[in-house]
């Protein structure tokens, strides 16, 4: 009974390993393709929509999807222009997203902003029960046909062209035998737009090392994430950062505000 | 592992519904040298035209199975993968099992390339694309300038951003003609610049700023280079009656140096004076008028109720220079 147990947690544990078992990920990245997701993060205040150019970068082993701020993360500021507000980039999201194509599990990765933690999550690729149907329209010169789905609590409506023959798309979106240009839910909460392809010369290098992130689970990283939003410089902990506990507080709860408006994200329900 | 096992009795389940026999199609894809491909996409349609019914990617060791949903007697197999050729074949509509080869093929996506988001918000600053503004006829900046939303050009050459007058009027940070910027404004190629910025409460004098607030509005023109040259150059003649016009507007911006000469001359009745009227704030306003009563007077005539531009009998030579240096960089 006991060599059971024993067995069967040294098979978890090597299960575990060698799904990490590839620790560095190298390749070239050959197109980049821009997506325009239009959101609304609070379902009651249709005030609260925004907008943000989501990039799609295309190797020739794997995918990468992130937020175009991330990519614009150390830009080059130009001097001598008084007038122009210097700020850094914004973004909502904080999240690379990377799709082997000969593996059936994507890597969700985060860095937390301005601190040097980074964690990973790994899950299952194919999540998607997709159902073609006969409409086909054109997007920006590419003749697309539609697809439907549905994803964490979410029903999708897609738009994909076998001209660019590569089953991927934003987000954990991928399946479908072509590139997907377009997607959203039914409600029109998310909604990806295609924006632009281009063609990177020369290919961009791209490494990535999984050893300096932390391997984690959906749930732990979601925990995480939340607890480092609700109080940042909590988290942070900095033992040479002292504040005042009354400005702590109303900082605290300026962010549990913010998080409350929170309540419309892309994954509604959790996959089993 | 559970959802497969349900879609495999969903499909049974299909299958038994639709009545007739279902055919698959199963096989391989590998690349030129022979290596199983992953990856790669596999339709099935009607013909070479028609939408996709069914499709398959491509495994890890490259094999993949087609449930062929169709009763017709052939079909259209397409397999691609992006770099490599697409293989297509018209197969009867039977049990089988392919093997595809795809050799590399140097045909590329064709590109699209981002337009440029036509109005951008970052803090208090507006920016508009020009570029997304501005059509064929438009020559000058003050023709895109109009057609943003929230500004106006008043007749005489005042910009007002919602309803307000700017208060200050910049190339690239530099506030070249303070009020008198229609002479830049009228004289400056749409071409040159990249983006209209529109800084929202913006307080010019540095010392207050975030002290005083400010309900104004200034504008800053962006350039698409760092060195541009512009402006404008016109000359047209008639005769009987002899008619001119010329404008000879040349313009240099750099970094650090910023010069606008000017020489107009015109006497077709167009009011070039207009183009340096100086519209600061301090004097916007602040007219005193002294009450007096004349016992005689002579009734001035009316302005006619036509545009100025044809009863205005002119012969007028405009010259003006205009340079600016920056000692130092501060940002805003």
């Amino acid at each position: 009974m006991i060599s059971k147990l024993v067995y069967s947690v040294l098979i978890t544990c090597f299960i575990s390993f060698s799904a990490f078992s590839q620790n560095k990920l190298k390749g070239k990245l050959e197109y980049k393709i821009t997506y325009k997701l239009n959101f609304q993060l609070d379902s009651t205040d249709l005030e609260s929509r925004k907008s943000e150019l989501m990039i799609l970068y295309l190797g020739e082993d794997f995918s990468k999807y992130l937020s175009r701020a991330k990519t614009l993360a150390n830009p080059i500021v130009r001097e001598g222009n008084t007038a122009h507000t210097a700020r850094s980039e914004i973004t909502n999201f904080h999240y690379e997203i990377i799709k082997q194509r000969d593996q059936d599990s994507l890597l969700y990765l985060l860095k937390i902003p301005k601190m040097n933690d980074r964690f990973v999550y790994e899950e299952s690729k194919n999540r998607f029960n997709w159902q073609i149907e006969e409409e086909t329209k054109v997007i920006e010169g590419y003749s697309v046909q539609k697809a439907t789905t549905s994803f964490a609590g979410r029903d999708y409506t897609a738009w994909f062209t076998n001209e660019i023959p590569i089953a991927d798309g934003p987000y954990k979106f991928n399946g479908l035998p072509g590139l997907i240009l377009e997607i959203k839910d039914s409600q029109g909460y998310w909604e990806f737009e295609f924006v632009g392809l281009e063609k990177l010369s020369p290919k961009i290098n791209y490494k990535v090392d999984l050893k300096q992130y932390a391997k984690t689970t959906r749930k732990d990283m979601e925990k995480l994430w939340f607890r480092y939003r609700s109080d940042p410089m909590g988290y942070a902990n900095n033992p040479n950062v002292k504040s005042d506990p009354e400005v702590d507080k109303k900082y605290r709860d300026l962010f549990a505000e913010m998080l409350r408006k929170e309540n419309n994200p892309l994954e509604l329900k959790a996959f089993e | 592992m559970n959802s497969n096992f349900n879609l495999y009795i969903l499909f049974i389940w299909l299958c038994a519904y639709s009545g007739f026999a279902q055919n698959t199609i199963s096989g391989t894809v590998s690349d030129e040298k022979g290596q199983p491909l992953s990856g790669a996409t596999i339709t099935i349609s009607k013909d070479s035209v028609s939408a996709i019914k069914a499709f398959a990617i491509s495994d890890t060791k490259g094999k993949f199975t087609i449930k062929l949903g169709t009763s017709e007697e052939t079909f259209y197999l397409k397999a691609s993968f992006i770099g490599l050729k697409t293989v297509t074949r018209t197969l009867q509509n039977k049990t089988q099992n392919i093997v595809i080869q795809l050799l590399p093929s140097s045909e590329e996506l064709k590109e699209v390339l981002v337009k440029s988001e036509l109005i951008q918000r970052r803090g208090d600053t507006l920016s508009f694309s020009v570029e997304a503004f501005k059509d064929k006829n438009d020559r000058v900046i003050a023709d895109v300038l109009r057609k943003m939303p929230g500004i106006e050009i008043k007749p005489g050459g005042q910009i007002h951003y919602q309803g307000k007058p700017i208060q200050k009027y910049y190339i690239e940070g530099l506030d070249l003609l303070e009020g008198r910027y229609s002479l830049a404004n009228e004289n400056l190629t749409a071409d040159a610049v990249s983006k209209v910025e529109i800084l929202e409460n913006h307080q010019p004098i540095r010392v207050l700023d975030s002290l005083e607030f400010s309900e104004r509005a200034s504008l800053n023109i962006k350039l698409k280079n760092a060195v541009t040259v512009s402006g404008t150059a016109k000359l047209g003649l008639g005769a009987t009656p002899l008619l001119w016009e010329a404008n000879l507007t040349p313009m240099l911006f750099t970094k650090k140096r910023q010069a606008i000469a000017s020489y107009q001359s015109n006497n077709t009745g167009k009011n070039v004076s207009s183009q340096i009227s100086d519209f600061s704030l301090n004097l916007a306003g602040n007219t005193y008028g002294i009450e007096k009563e004349d016992c005689l007077s002579i009734l001035n005539p009316a302005t006619p109720p036509f545009s100025q531009k044809r009863w205005l009998d002119n012969n007028v030579h405009l010259g003006s220079a205009n340079a600016i240096q920056r000692l130092k960089t501060i940002w805003i």
